[in-house]
């Protein structure tokens, strides 16, 4: 069994995601791993170089960097933990990190802030769950 | 800072069954947590509900309900002798619907974390995610952790 030296947590500001960071956290602590929170704007190349504005795309980055700046927050001094901001689309860019980045395991949001509440496992979960290599951790 | 005091592991001595296995006896060592195996026998197709005049013979369901309880012991017992001396393990085998039987157990237990194989030994091979671990996914008031067996054709 692979030890867990790297927890990759996509976070987005909803309660779920909150609650993947605190289960990350105490991953983190027990198998003294790294953490690596990942924003994805859900913003493409194409859109950015033809008709998004300056001001959208700074309010974008700003969106993130306060996510992550909060989660960053939230870990404590022992435990090393780093903020990355992406574009794209969110589960395949948290995909490709997670199999880039020397990734062990991922802990993450059951649903996010997407529009259909009623759903118990959102969109981007059931991505990662199903195309993960490594393990998944799905917090509700 | 939440711990993980127990944890539950579904068991049907499949590939990735077996690294949910791993994965607890990892983690319960690191954390000093109890994990609990439960194996579902599924008879209800077989032993349930069926019209009056059906009337199955009594034996037949006799024997087949030992060797169910046989196969259910013989994968828990898989799984238990996985486990180090150091970390306390034990083995349940229930019989109804596996994903609610799942998480009526981990209620009963009231597990911190379940940790299910990405899939099992069910018919639909080509799923990735199967679909009690996909029940679970949804239903579950603890976290779950699947994880995937390696894979040997690619």
């Amino acid at each position: 069994m692979d030890k867990i030296r790297r927890i990759l947590v996509p976070v987005d500001g909803s309660e779920s995601s909150d609650r993947a960071i605190s289960q990350a956290i105490t991953l983190a602590d027990v198998c003294e791993a790294k953490i690596a929170f990942l924003y994805v704007a859900n913003i493409n190349q194409l859109a950015i170089n033809a008709c998004l504005s300056d001001a959208i795309l700074e309010a974008v980055t700003k969106a993130g960097n306060v996510i992550l700046d909060k989660a960053l927050a939230d870990v404590p001094e022992s435990i090393t933990a780093e903020g990355f901001a992406e574009t794209g689309s969110p589960a395949v860019v948290i995909l490709d990190f997670a199999n880039s980045e020397g990734i062990d395991m991922i802990v993450m949001g059951s649903r996010g802030l997407g529009i259909v509440k009623g759903v118990l496992l959102g969109s981007v979960s059931q991505y990662i769950v199903e195309q993960s290599k490594c393990p998944v951790l799905v917090v509700k | 800072m939440a711990e993980y005091r127990h944890i539950l592991v579904p068991v049907d001595g499949s590939a990735s069954s077996l690294k949910a296995v791993e994965q607890a006896i990892e983690l319960a060592g690191l954390c000093d947590a109890e994990i609990n195996f439960i194996h579902v026998a599924n008879l209800n197709g077989v032993m349930g509900s069926y019209p009056a005049f059906v009337s199955p013979r009594s034996t037949f369901s006799g024997s087949i309900l030992e060797d169910v309880v046989e196969i259910g012991r013989k994968i828990l017992d898989q799984a238990l002798d996985m486990v180090p001396q150091s970390i306390k393990a034990k083995g349940h085998c229930v019989n109804g619907n596996p994903a609610s039987a799942i998480l009526q157990e981990a209620e009963a237990l009231k597990v911190d974390l379940i940790i299910v194989g990405s899939r099992g030994l069910g018919v639909l091979k080509g799923t990735l995610v199967g679909s009690v671990s996909r029940s679970l996914l949804g239903n579950a008031n603890c976290p779950v952790l699947v994880v995937k067996a390696v894979e040997e054709e690619k």
